[in-house]
């Protein structure tokens, strides 16, 4: 193969599919999200994956339970004759799934804003009540933000210490200096916002009912399905979490000069099929007022200090607050928009 | 083996013990079942069987240990302490197998999630669990109690075992005419840390820390001693097991919430808030003393990551990465800075 998959022998791959899915390879090709695969059953992508087989079967089952509770909007991992989730070749683990053609979708007018922030109430609706197969290993992000906010805002506020301390400041620290009150503010209001809005009794009623959430529910998993819907994709990284963390990160994916009336659209649809209250709303905002990708990379320079190129890590910086202020017009919707 | 002052979650280790395992056909053959699938999990294996789900694993004590071990298990359930794993007996009614110079037990595999003590509710729970494991463990008379596994009144000896080791690691490194990345951040850190331990030493000599011995000697309570996250399976019809009672130890209780607490700290950026919730917590459960709490001090002080990582690095001589071993030298150094300012926080509000 070439590109990402240039290691794969195509022989011997066509081989494996066959004899462990029972399939008749007829064709591959490597597309953008893995390798076409061609069969008499139609088309499959091969995703290479770097979970564990607990893990997999983890998400594995969570899209069964979806797909079983009528959510068809999205395409299960295909198992092998014996029951796996997965392939292993030359040491790493693979998913095969059924391919569906189409496009990233393009939210950007209210209707199909509308279209995506339903399909997403739909998915929830039908991830309640999720108990993973026995062996899984379950990603869990119950509870934990409050915490994780607060924990963050300290590492901050160390790198801030830290950087004041240094006799001579380079760019990315005087960037970093330039900007860190502004986001520790932020940083503090979302963690205040979060205690005060009822998030752990979110977190109750979500622990309660078992309900599995996408995890990364922004624009590139979201594609073009039959006529004006919607087809959903990632799924892999389905976890254990409150509904409003999914909700906030489709809301910041939104981009374009409308984004709050793209966000409004989407909050209405969902909360048509899954009500959403004030709660949600303060913490729908919360996560979004939160800096987590100025915090990562704040995290990655001067907490990790890993891969440390000083250009590269400054660009990435600048971005992170470029995006980081982007926000600010949704969570403006958030305000005065309801 | 060596028994830890309190247990570092270490995948390292666990891998190198896993390796150890003699997985042959003949050993499941010998338990009484088909084996479909082994799948290793932390430092086990999980394995399905045509008689249901098993967790598979090698006796890594002497058998004097294993018996301590089986004892406090069965003293548990005896007392209605229904959150910890049942042994599975093997067909002669043993608790064990032995094949190839190696023995193995099998206990219920228990399927679930591991606690995550950054969502409050799950650290409740695990705190509620670790109060009624404390007061079910009280009665406990094994027939033998390995010397190891008898802690009543011996942190001063551990404690001054550990600054001695220090200090000779400080001797061995210095005396190397060419220092590494390692070395030096040992070196850095060293006399800070032994100071410290001194401290703690010197600390806990001032508190009622023999009363509180005699008094859990008296009672015979055992700590379960190794009370991560990954050892507290959350089931997904909401029970809640504690698992993995390889290190327990006759000892004072505060030495588990101690860890319990040093765990979350780490975590949680060293948050003297939270420090203090999850003992009210435990002290709404189990009410604790200000002798107790006390203790708590020296034990916080005593710099145990980075003794363990320097033994490790040392004495073990393990043979792990370089860098990995400079990335946790550098984490572990760095928790004694944080942990002094969280010890100053907590000693004014007990």
């Amino acid at each position: 193969m070439s590109g990402g998959y240039e290691k794969l022998k195509r022989h011997d791959l066509k081989l494996l599919i066959e004899n462990l899915y029972g399939l008749e390879v007829r064709n591959m090709q490597e597309g953008d999200r893995g390798i076409l695969v061609y069969t008499d059953r139609g088309i499959k992508r091969l995703k290479g994956t770097e979970s564990d087989e607990a893990k997999i079967l983890f998400s594995a089952s969570a899209y069964e339970h979806v797909c079983n509770n009528g959510f068809r909007q999205i395409s299960c991992i295909n198992r092998t004759l014996n029951g796996s989730c997965h392939m292993k070749y030359d040491k790493n683990n693979y998913i095969l799934q059924d391919f569906t053609k189409g496009r990233v979708y393009e939210a950007n007018t209210a209707e199909a804003a509308a279209v995506a922030g339903k399909a997403l109430a739909e998915l929830h609706k039908a991830g309640e009540y999720f108990i993973p197969a026995p062996g899984s290993r379950a990603r869990v992000d119950w509870g934990k933000w409050m915490e994780k906010f607060k924990a963050n805002s300290i590492s901050l506020k160390k790198y801030k210490e830290l950087i004041y301390l240094k006799e001579k400041k380079s760019e990315i620290d005087k960037l970093f200096l330039e900007n860190i009150d502004e986001f520790l503010e932020k940083m503090q209001y979302a963690h205040g916002l979060l205690k005060e809005s009822g998030y752990l009794d979110k977190v109750r009623q979500s622990m309660s009912c078992n309900q599995i959430t996408h995890g990364e529910f922004k624009k590139h998993a979201i594609f073009e399905g039959d006529p004006e819907g919607v087809f959903i994709t990632n799924f892999e990284e389905c976890s254990y979490d409150i509904c409003e963390f999914d909700i906030a990160t489709l809301l910041e994916s939104f981009s374009g000069k409308n984004k709050d009336e793209l966000a409004a659209a989407a909050a209405e649809a969902y909360s048509d099929v899954k009500p959403l209250d004030e709660g949600s709303m303060k913490i729908i905002k919360a996560f979004l007022i939160y800096p987590k990708r100025f915090f990562k990379v704040s995290e990655s320079i001067y907490g990790r200090r890993k891969n440390y190129n000083e250009i590269e890590l400054a660009q990435k910086l600048a971005r992170s607050i470029k995006r980081e202020k982007k926000k600010e017009e949704v969570i403006r919707f958030l305000d005065f928009g309801r | 083996m060596r028994m830890e002052l309190f247990m570092e979650e270490n995948r390292q280790s666990d891998r190198e013990f896993l390796g150890g395992y003699n997985l042959d056909v003949k050993l499941f053959e010998a338990m009484g079942f088909k084996v479909k699938q082994i799948i290793p999990v932390r430092s086990v294996y999980r394995i399905v069987t045509d008689k249901g789900f098993y967790c598979l694993k090698r006796l890594r004590f002497p058998m004097e240990d294993m018996d301590f071990i089986f004892s406090a298990l069965e003293h548990l359930k005896g007392k209605g302490f229904n959150n910890a794993y049942d042994i599975v007996k093997q067909e002669n009614g043993d608790d064990f197998i032995s094949f190839k110079g190696d023995k193995y037990f099998l206990t219920q595999w228990i399927d679930g999630r591991e606690c995550d003590f950054m969502n409050p509710m799950d650290l409740d729970a695990a705190i509620e669990v670790l109060a009624r494991l404390h007061n079910a463990s009280e009665g406990f008379a094994p027939v033998v109690c390995p010397p190891d596994r008898c802690w009543y009144g011996k942190w001063p000896e551990y404690f001054n075992d550990r600054i001695e080791e220090m200090k000779q690691m400080k001797e061995q490194v210095l005396e190397k005419p060419e220092k590494s990345e390692i070395d030096r951040i040992y070196l850095d850190y060293a006399d800070m840390c032994i100071n410290d331990g001194e401290e703690a030493l010197q600390i806990l000599s001032k508190t009622d820390y023999r009363s509180l011995s005699e008094e859990a000697a008296v009672k015979k309570s055992f700590i379960h001693h190794d009370f991560a996250h990954h050892n507290i399976i959350h089931t997904f019809d909401g029970r809640i097991y504690a698992v993995d009672f390889d290190y327990c130890i006759m000892d004072i209780r505060m030495h588990d919430v101690g860890s319990l607490i040093l765990r979350n700290m780490k975590k949680s950026n060293w948050d003297t808030d939270k420090a203090m919730d999850i003992l009210g917590s435990y002290d709404r459960r189990n009410p604790v003393s200000s002798t107790e709490l006390k203790v708590l001090v020296p034990f916080f002080l005593f710099p145990q990551d980075f003794w363990m990582i320097s033994r490790q690095y040392y004495i073990e001589r393990k043979d792990w990465d370089e860098e990995d071993f400079a990335d946790k030298m550098s984490t572990k150094s760095e928790y004694t800075l944080m942990r002094k300012k969280f010890i100053e926080e907590f000693e004014k509000r007990i």
